[in-house]
C-alpha cells in the first residue's frame, strides 16, 4: 500500500500523512490561538505543489465543513444575529460570485496564479504585522502601569456611519446601522473568499467589533454564519466556473484541521498566550516572505502551463 | 508450361533472397513487449512503472523512446513587471508530445550520438512550430524542455536500458520506465529503434495507455461534466462531515 494519495482535480498525488498532517497543523494552530486557520491553509497547499487555483477553491471547500458545525453550536445557543448575517451574507454572494468571474477573466489572461499570491503577501504581511505588533504590546503593557483612559470622544468615523441613509435596528445587536456597511464589509469578504480560499473570519471579526461595534458574544456565531453561506456560494461557483475545487483535498485537509483544532483547544488553556502570538506571527511573516520572494526572483523558466496548471 | 514453373521458382527463390539479406540488414528489434499494457491511474495513484523488453542481435544497441500524442499547447511568457516576475503574453507550442522520455543504453557518449542520429529533444526541436501574438524568445524550446522536465514529463534517460545475453547471437534488452503522477488519460506509444554501427536499424512499435479508473474517473467526470451536480454535492458532503466531526469532538466553535 503506498502512501500517497491523488488528487483527481489537482492531477497531483500527494502524500496522505502530509495533507492530513498540513491540515492537522493549521488546526492546531487554529485551536491555540483561536484564528481561522484559512489564511494559513491555501499558501501551505501552494508550497506544497498545488495549484494555486485549485488551493483556494479547495481550501474554500474545507471551510465550508469547518464552518458548519461550529456555526450550528452558535445557532443553538441563540448567538447568531441572522438580520446582519444576512445583509452581510448577500454582499459576501455579491463579492464572492464577482471575485469568482474575476480568477476567470485573470486566469484567462494567465495572471490568477500572481493575483492570488501577491493578496496573500499583502493579507499576510498586514495580519503578521499586527499580530507581532500586539502582542509586544501587550507584553509591554504587563511590564508597565496602567494609565488612566481618557474620555472617550465620537470619532470621524461614527459621525460619518450615522450620515449614512436607511440606519436600522439590529435588535439582536443592539445596534442602530445603515444596512450599506454590512452589505458593503460582505462584498469585501466575499472577493476575498473567492480570490484567496479563505472564510474571512479573520477579517470579520475585528470589523464586528471595532467598526460594527456589536456584542462579542453574537460576533462570532454571525460571522461564521456569514462565512458559512459565503463558502458555499464560492465553493459552488468555483467548481461550476473554474473546475478547481478538489474536494478529496478539502476532505482530506478537515480531518486533519478538526483533530488539530481539538488538541490545539486543550493546549491554549496550559500555554502562555503572548509568547505562543508572538511565534505565529512570525510563522505568518515567514510565510508572506516565502511567497513574495518567489514572486520578485525569476522564475526556473519564464514560460508555464496556462492558466496556472 | 514447365518453363513458366522454372521462372516463378526462381523468382521467388530471389525475393526470398532479397527478404533475408533485408532482414539481415536491418534487424527488427524483436518481441518488443511492454507492461503493463493499461497504466491506471485510481484512488492510490503516485505515477507509474513501464516494463519494456525485447530482443535485438548481439552486435546492435537500442533506443526506447516513449511519447504521448502531439497536442495544441498554450503557454503562459512570464516577464518582469516592477518588481515582479508575472504573465506578459501567451505562446502556441505546437507539434509535440505531451510527454517524452528517451531511455538510453549504459555507455559513454550517448548524447552525441542521439544528436547524430536525429533522436531525441533535437527531433522535437526541428518538429516544434510556435506562434504568438508577440515576440517569440530566441531559446524558447529551451524553456518549453527545462518546463516540461521540472514536472517529469519529458526526460533523456542515461544508463537505462541494460542487455542480457540471448540465444543465438541475440542479446536481451530490458528497461524501466517511470511514469509522472501528473501524466494525462490517452494512448502512448513506445518505439524502439535498433542502432547499427552508429546508423539508424530498423523501428519496432507498442501502444500503451493511461485510463482513470473508479472514484478518480467518476470525480473528474462529475467535475467536468455535471459541474453543478459536483458543486453541490461537494457543499454536502463539506457540511455532512462538518457536522459529523461536530457531534464527534462536540467542538462549540469553527474555525474560518
Amino acid at each position: 500500500m503506498h502512501w500517497n494519495i491523488y488528487l483527481p482535480i489537482a492531477h497531483a498525488s500527494l502524500s496522505l500523512p502530509l495533507v492530513v498532517g498540513l491540515g492537522l497543523v493549521v488546526g492546531l494552530l487554529s485551536g491555540l490561538f483561536g484564528v481561522g486557520g484559512g489564511f494559513l491553509m491555501t499558501p501551505l497547499l501552494i508550497m506544497f505543489g498545488i495549484p494555486p487555483t485549485v488551493a483556494a477553491a479547495s481550501d474554500s471547500n474545507q471551510i465550508v465543513a469547518a464552518s458548519a458545525s461550529g456555526c450550528f453550536a452558535h445557532y443553538r445557543l441563540g448567538n447568531v444575529d441572522f438580520k446582519m448575517g444576512i445583509y452581510l451574507l448577500i454582499g459576501g454572494v455579491i463579492g464572492g460570485t464577482g471575485g469568482v468571474q474575476l480568477i476567470k477573466v485573470l486566469r484567462h489572461m494567465g495572471n490568477a496564479d500572481f493575483l492570488i499570491k501577491i493578496t496573500y503577501v499583502l493579507m499576510l504581511g498586514f495580519v503578521g504585522g499586527y499580530m507581532l505588533l500586539e502582542s509586544i504590546q501587550a507584553m509591554r503593557k504587563q511590564k508597565t502601569p496602567q494609565s488612566v483612559p481618557a474620555q472617550p470622544k465620537e470619532s470621524a468615523y461614527a459621525r460619518m456611519i450615522k450620515l449614512l441613509p436607511w440606519q436600522t435596528e439590529f435588535t439582536k445587536s443592539g445596534i442602530v446601522l445603515s444596512p450599506v456597511v454590512p452589505l458593503f464589509l460582505g462584498v469585501l469578504v466575499g472577493v476575498l473568499a473567492a480570490i484567496m480560499g479563505v472564510g474571512g473570519g479573520f477579517i470579520m471579526v475585528p470589523v464586528m467589533v471595532y467598526l460594527l461595534r456589536m456584542p462579542m458574544h453574537v460576533v462570532v456565531g454571525t460571522s461564521l454564519f456569514q462565512v458559512l453561506f459565503t463558502c458555499i456560494d464560492v465553493t459552488i461557483m468555483q467548481a461550476y466556473s473554474n473546475k478547481t475545487v478538489d474536494f478529496v483535498l478539502a476532505l482530506l485537509l478537515l480531518v486533519g484541521s478538526t483533530i488539530g483544532a481539538q488538541i490545539g483547544a486543550r493546549l491554549s488553556a496550559k500555554i502562555k498566550d503572548d509568547q505562543l502570538k508572538i511565534y505565529l506571527a512570525i510563522l505568518v511573516l515567514v510565510v508572506m516572505v516565502k511567497m513574495l520572494y518567489g514572486l520578485v526572483v525569476p522564475p526556473h523558466t519564464l514560460l508555464a502551463f496556462h492558466g496556472g496548471h | 508450361m514447365n518453363r513458366n514453373y522454372f521462372k516463378l521458382i526462381v523468382l521467388i527463390s530471389i525475393s526470398l533472397v532479397i527478404s533475408f539479406c533485408a532482414a539481415m540488414a536491418e534487424p527488427v528489434p524483436a518481441n518488443l513487449a511492454v507492461s503493463p499494457e493499461i497504466v491506471n491511474v485510481g484512488t492510490f495513484f503516485s505515477g507509474g512503472k513501464l516494463l519494456i523488453s525485447g530482443d535485438i542481435p548481439s552486435t546492435n544497441d537500442v533506443i526506447i523512446e516513449v511519447a504521448g500524442k502531439d497536442s495544441k499547447n498554450l503557454f503562459d511568457l512570464k516577464g518582469k513587471i516592477g518588481p515582479f516576475w508575472m504573465t506578459r503574453g501567451k505562446v502556441h507550442i505546437d507539434h509535440v508530445p505531451e510527454l517524452y522520455i528517451l531511455l538510453l543504453p549504459k555507455g559513454q557518449g550517448w548524447e552525441k550520438r542521439i544528436d547524430g542520429l536525429g533522436i531525441g529533444f533535437s527531433r522535437l526541436k526541428l518538429r516544434m512550430t510556435t506562434s504568438g501574438p508577440q515576440d517569440i524568445p530566441a531559446d524558447i524550446f529551451k524553456m518549453f524542455i527545462k518546463l516540461k522536465e521540472s514536472k517529469s514529463l519529458y526526460g533523456e534517460l542515461k544508463g537505462a536500458i541494460t542487455y542480457t545475453s540471448g540465444s543465438n547471437d541475440k542479446k536481451h534488452f530490458s528497461a524501466v520506465c517511470s511514469l509522472p503522477s501528473s501524466i494525462g488519460e490517452g494512448d502512448y506509444t513506445i518505439r524502439a529503434t535498433t542502432i547499427t554501427n552508429n546508423e539508424v536499424g530498423a523501428v519496432a512499435t507498442r501502444k500503451f495507455s493511461v485510463e482513470e479508473v473508479g472514484f478518480i474517473k467518476l470525480v473528474n467526470h462529475l467535475a467536468s461534466d455535471r459541474r453543478v451536480l459536483y458543486g453541490v454535492s461537494a457543499v454536502i458532503i463539506a457540511l455532512l462531515a462538518g457536522l459529523i466531526m461536530g457531534v464527534v469532538f462536540k467542538q462549540s466553535g469553527g474555525s474560518h
